[in-house]
């Protein structure tokens, strides 16, 4: 064993005192990294209430152009998926290799169909000129605040499927890793984190839809 | 399948659903005010489900839950500070 490798393994020994320690380490620095990300999504949540307190009639004007219909199946594929996902911590806790892998594998289909819906709603916002910048055409007296709802629209849908892209990417390698090698070299709480970080991705598109797809439906 | 929960993850799944049709069906109606309301409330109560069935944040150890805790505390403070000085600011006006 070289000097280098040594000092490694003893660091790595040595960060834990067992792996009780190790397990609770693991929670506590996932649902650190999770407040984080609630800040994160949270000013955009907050942006969006000033402009929409600023300019009331003009997000309701706007809002009626984003898609009910495909807005509430997307929320209804996440929640599922989240379903999915739920499933998957458990059959990985008691060790059900071949379940754990299905409904990883459930879940990432769910969370796939969930982005291709979503590129549809954009391809159809797109073609309708929602999109801002210089092709954006709206009704000329509210033409700037129904721009900024549908920035606000694109970044917030935006940053959340990219969030949702990485979780996919991760379960992804998770689940070949548990289906090819097991247990021994994909441990059981690695899917429990990145189960929170979905149940987490699900509860920011939880607020998003009733913000971006209920305004003025009546 | 008993060691999966099946059932209990299914019911939490069940009411999801029910409050996504209730929150989509309300918005529909001319409430008022009270569609944002409803809105807000549905989506509160689908985070607390998803948040205690899902996350089992009930589970967790303490440090745990105030490390949770302290994202939506905080949010909520510089939210309301925020608010209080857009929402009263009478300077210049």
């Amino acid at each position: 064993m070289s000097s280098a490798a040594r000092a490694e393994a003893a660091r790595a020994s040595g960060a834990f005192s067992d792996r009780d320690q190790e397990r609770e380490a693991c929670d506590l620095g996932m649902w650190v990294f999770l407040t984080t990300e609630t800040l994160f999504f949270g000013v955009l949540f907050f942006g969006y209430l000033m402009a929409r307190l600023r300019f009331p009639e003009a997000f309701a004007a706007a809002g009626r152009h984003t898609d009910f219909a495909l807005g509430t199946s997307n929320t209804a594929v996440l929640l599922t998926s989240s379903l999915a996902m739920a499933l998957a911590v458990r059959a990985a806790a008691i060790r059900r290799r071949r379940w754990a892998v299905l409904l990883l594998g459930a879940t990432l289909t769910l969370g796939v169909a969930f982005l291709v819906i979503k590129g549809f709603e954009y391809r159809a916002e797109y073609l309708q000129h929602l999109v801002p910048g210089a092709g954006f055409h709206f009704d000329a007296a509210q033409r700037d605040a129904a721009e900024l709802f549908f920035w606000l629209y694109f970044v917030m849908t935006g940053i959340h499927a990219v969030h949702l892209a990485i979780g996919i990417a991760v379960i992804g390698v998770i689940a070949a890793r548990v289906g090819f090698r097991g247990f021994a070299a994909q441990s059981p709480q690695s899917v429990e984190m990145a189960g929170l970080y979905w149940h987490f991705v699900d509860i920011v598109w939880i607020f998003i839809y009733p913000c971006l797809y209920l305004i003025a439906r009546s | 399948m008993k060691a999966l929960a099946l059932r209990s993850h299914v019911l939490v799944w069940l009411a999801l659903m029910a409050l996504l049709a209730l929150s989509a069906g309300s918005s529909l109606l001319p409430l008022g005010v009270f569609n944002l309301v409803s809105n807000l409330a549905i989506g509160i109560a689908k985070a607390a489900l998803v948040l205690y069935f899902f996350m089992r944040i009930g589970k967790s150890r303490p440090i745990v839950r105030i490390a949770a805790a302290a994202g939506i505390v905080w949010l909520a403070l510089l939210c309301g500070l925020a608010l209080s000085d857009v929402l009263f600011r009478t300077a210049g006006s």
